[in-house]
């Protein structure tokens, strides 16, 4: 039975003179019951289209073609219309910043009722049982009490939660989830993507699940429509999808998504370019100049949506590949590197980090780490946002004044660290032009003339793979983000460092260009043996990028090994359960852990892990384990998997 | 063409595998024309300036202080805007009193945005101890009634243009310093800010190339805001005869003289009106306009 039907849709928003075509006829359908997935890069038309596709149009945006939600035709009702029948009632939205969703000066129970009895006219009471009922379906402890809450009082996830209640509220047939946890952790994340996937199965609703994260997709979507420039280049089954792609753009998609399972890659497959500009419509296929199996064919013709294997798997593509080709990036044996002899570069003694509020205890953000960063090795830090793993490599920049602990640098001076930062872009001086920003560091250093800074900038910059006569006289603001990530690791290279300390420098890119930043860091290391210390929350990117992983919670170091060992193999339950709640390791995707962090900084006895720990037993509220070595690389801190001989002589600091 | 694998090696060059999104418009801001508001306002600003400037060269302005003509003169070829109450002529009284009221606007504005922009960058760059005395600093200095600070430091010191500027100038000080404190704060934490330290860069350095460059539009719009506001208050002064003592002529001095006549002989009256809200609406426009295509909007 079909919900949804989406006929010939077309999408244009204007932009100054110019029309931005962001979708172009496109049809689709959604059954009842349905979890279908739409995935692309940034500015495929993804999000326009599932705004389009519930009659959403904002000042400035055209749509035409046909939205027919039952038998209703959407685009002939009016905005007035669509808001008091439509929205909220029969359809219900999951923003992907929640906070943003909700009204920070109106509690959460008000926030529910309003929309409830303005859409189902019941009263005050009624709605307020009604609002708790959804809060508790959420998944929300206590859901009473979280009515008379304020958004800011609640965490990232439970905001995310009660954003699923208001949607969930007035029982709409359909829900459209536009990267729903694209902000949050993932552990968090799982079981966020656990609970809209059970709401759907129990409440008999259809999803629509916008997210650029296609394993995640492949996992919970009953059906995936693929979109590039616009268009829905390849749409399937997801059952099977991974290997039966037709479309070269949906196996690039696969491939350049780093993976924990299988060997651990020299170089990700990374797709060159980025999608068309949307301004003139296209000629031929809108991938060709980026597909590797493109002809003269494909640059004049555009394909159409058309049956490759079976009558539901549809690819618009001249060439499709056949099931399980490999498409780009073949093994290559890796180079040997200095990180194999571990020479120290760095290192991190009984670190502790503290921030001070006047008036209040301070915060201790990192809580006694120990560490060490060997030359040319690539160091991954893992953690949940909050576990102190910015903090730390701020600390190592020398940034941060440690409260307590040492930091030393045992083959040279202190001044050779430098930082990446996640926005790239506002780590580079608008005011500069990027020749002059990668200059920066020689002007400090107080070397050659201007003109001699410049050349050995635009030698650096040909080295990160940016061509210097084309961006060197350009504003940083005129670049993509890959683009200005490898400025500023341009600029980094330039002070010469010993050490990079990278703060989730992939993490606001498209999984194309974050395989292509990786990859560069990858290459500069092996260049320059300069030691990085790679800080991440993707599980998957640290370990396609790292020798080594450390993982952080709370402001401890719970596990250290190499990265094979510590992801392939985890030990400590909080590796594991991080490890578990990674998509695309087959099998369907377990929430691993409930509940989410306590408050940071608050200095309970004993392991910090105790409180969502699976395996917790008594000592672990006492005293707080140590890193013990399991093996010559790897070491826990964890009384059950790695008990200390001499546990009650450490000091929980 | 082929996909691209990955990225090459460290030591080739390529054109950029990541090219920036097609079509972004060249830089926003920069390189737009003023728009036809600001322009009249720039021209308004600049044409009273000239005449100021060039005074009885100029062939239909003639000496402020000398009675030509009866009083009360309606506007005539001799006389182009009349003559005010003891026959003086008003158009050349008008474009005199310029130049009093626009030097003392721009030395005021000068004294504001250089006591109160180094104030608020060493505040707001320092923080700690010297912002805490810096602020009360300010706040001393706010909570003096400006007019009758004014009016008493004039009385005691008596009423020359310097010693105007000054005190006028003192009154914007603390708002400058505020905004600048603000600004530099915000600039201090921006990521490219940090990454010039983590980089090398000498605390000098950072003050200088990356923060102040930053704040200067802020400040620029707002000395253009504070210009409009010091030729008001100058007005009011000189309305109070508090400001420059006759027979200098000054906007405010014409239209207290001119009250008396408003039933005989309007126009000497709103001549000087006229002039000082066109000057203040030009500058309050500007200063718009600045703060839209200066202020980095990103």
């Amino acid at each position: 039975m079909t919900l949804l039907t989406l006929t010939g849709l077309n999408v244009s928003i204007a932009d100054g003179t110019d029309r931005i075509h962001a979708v172009r006829d496109v049809g689709m359908t959604i059954a009842r019951r349905e979890i279908v997935g739409l995935v692309g890069e940034s500015g495929c038309g993804k999000s326009t289209l599932s705004r389009a596709a519930v009659g959403l149009r904002p000042a400035g945006v055209t749509v035409s073609g046909s939205v027919r939600l039952d038998d209703t035709e959407l685009l002939d009702l009016d905005h007035r219309t669509l808001a008091a029948e439509v929205w909220g009632r029969k359809v219900g939205f999951i923003p992907q910043n929640p906070m943003g969703a909700l009204n920070p000066v109106l509690r959460i129970g008000h926030q529910l009722t309003e929309h409830m009895r303005r859409h189902l006219g019941i009263g005050a009471r009624e709605a307020r049982t009604r609002a708790a009922d959804a809060l508790a379906a959420t998944g929300i402890p206590a859901p009473v009490a979280a009515l008379d809450k304020f958004p800011h009082e609640l965490s990232g996830g439970m905001r995310q939660r009660v954003a699923i209640a208001m949607a969930l509220a007035c029982d709409p047939a359909l829900l459209i989830a536009d990267e729903p946890t694209t902000a949050l952790d993932v552990t968090i994340q799982a079981q966020i993507i656990d609970l809209l996937v059970t709401l759907c199965r129990d409440r008999d609703m259809a999803m629509l699940l916008v997210s650029h994260d296609l394993p995640l997709v492949l996992q919970v979507a009953d059906r995936v429509d693929v979109m590039y420039a616009g268009r829905v280049v390849e749409r399937a089954p997801s059952t099977g999808l991974a290997e039966r792609r037709a479309m070269p753009y949906t196996a690039a998609l696969l491939d350049s998504v780093p993976t924990l399972s299988g060997p651990q890659p020299v170089r990700l497959p990374a797709i060159g370019g980025t999608p068309p500009d949307l301004r003139a419509a296209p000629r031929g296929c809108a991938f060709a100049v980026r597909c590797g199996h493109a002809d003269a064919e494909c640059a004049t013709r555009e394909p159409t949506l058309q049956p490759v294997r079976g009558d539901d798997h549809l690819t618009a593509c001249l060439r499709p590949l056949e099931a399980k080709t490999p498409v780009i990036g073949e093994d290559e044996t890796a180079p040997e590197t200095a990180a194999d002899r571990a020479v120290p570069v760095l290192r991190a003694t009984d670190l502790v980090l503290e921030y001070r509020v006047p008036g209040r205890p301070s915060f201790r953000a990192v809580d006694g780490v120990s560490l060490e960063l060997h030359e040319g090795e690539i160091l991954g830090l893992v953690g949940e946002s909050g576990c102190g793993k910015s903090t730390l490599g701020r600390a190592l920049t020398g940034l941060i004044r440690p409260a307590a602990g040492t930091i030393e640098h045992p083959a040279g001076e202190t001044a050779d660290v430098q930082l990446i930062f996640q926005d790239a872009k506002g780590s580079l001086n608008p005011r500069r032009s990027i020749l002059d920003v990668v200059a920066e560091p020689l002007l400090y250093a107080g070397r050659g003339t201007t003109r001699e800074r410049r050349e050995e900038a635009a030698s650096l910059l040909a080295s990160v793979g940016l061509d210097p006569e084309v961006l060197g006289r350009r504003a940083p603001r005129r670049l993509s983000g890959g683009q200005a990530q490898r400025v500023a690791i341009a600029r980094a290279l330039a002070a010469k460092p010993r050490v990079l300390v990278c703060d989730e420098p992939v993490s606001a890119l498209d999984v194309s260009v974050q395989a292509q930043i990786i990859n560069l860091l990858m290459d500069v290391r092996t260049a320059t043996s300069v030691s990085i210390l790679f800080i991440a929350h993707d599980l998957a990117a640290v370990r396609a990028a790292s020798d080594r992983v450390a993982v952080m919670y709370l402001g401890v170091v719970c596990e250290i090994g190499s990265a094979e060992e510590v992801l392939g193999a985890p030990r400590h339950p909080y590796t594991k359960a991080l490890v578990a709640s990674v998509p695309g390791q087959g099998g369907r995707l377990r929430a691993s852990l409930s509940g989410e962090p306590p408050a940071p900084g608050d200095p309970s006895s004993g392991c910090r892990f105790q409180t969502r720990c699976p395996e917790a037993v008594p000592e672990c509220a006492i005293t707080r384990p140590p890193l013990v070595d399991l093996g010559p690389t790897q070491a826990v801190a964890c009384h059950v998997v790695a008990p200390s001989r001499q546990a009650t002589g450490v000091s929980p600091s | 063409m082929p996909v691209e694998q990955g990225t090459p090696s460290a030591a080739t060059t390529v054109t950029s595998p990541d090219p920036a999104p097609a079509g972004t418009p060249a830089r926003r801001g920069a390189g737009r024309g003023l728009g036809p508001g600001a322009l009249v306002a720039l021209g308004w600003l600049a044409g009273l300036s000239v005449l100021a400037l060039l005074g009885d060269a100029l062939p239909f302005i003639g000496d402020p202080s000398r009675m030509t003509s009866l009083p009360y003169e309606p506007p005539s070829s001799a006389h182009p805007l009349g003559t005010d109450e003891i026959g003086r002529d008003v158009l050349s009284r008008v474009v005199y009193a310029a130049r009093v009221s626009l030097p003392i606007a721009a030395g005021a504005v000068a004294v504001a945005m250089l006591v109160g922009g180094i104030i608020g960058l060493l505040t707001g760059f320092l923080r700690g101890t010297v912002d805490e005395v810096g602020q009360w600093l300010l706040d001393v200095l706010v909570s003096f009634p400006p007019l009758i600070l004014a009016m008493a430091v004039t009385a005691f010191l008596g009423r020359s243009p310097v010693i105007l500027a000054v005190i006028l100038g003192l009154l914007f000080v603390p708002p400058a310093a505020r905004l600048v404190r603000t600004h530099t704060m915000a600039t201090s934490t921006r990521e490219y800010v940090v990454a010039a330290r983590v980089l090398g860069a000498s605390r000098i350095r950072i003050v200088f190339r990356e923060i102040v460059p930053a704040v200067v539009p802020h400040l620029l719009a707002y000395a253009v805001l504070a210009a409009s506001a010091v030729i008001v208050i100058e007005g009011a002064l000189s309305f109070l005869g508090l400001s420059i003592p006759p027979p200098t002529p000054t906007w405010g001095g014409m239209i207290t003289a001119a009250r008396d006549g408003l039933a005989e002989a309007p126009h000497v009256l709103l001549v000087p009106v006229a002039v000082l809200f066109a000057t203040v609406l030009a500058l309050n426009g500007l200063a718009d306009t600045l703060r839209s295509r200066l202020v980095e909007t990103r």
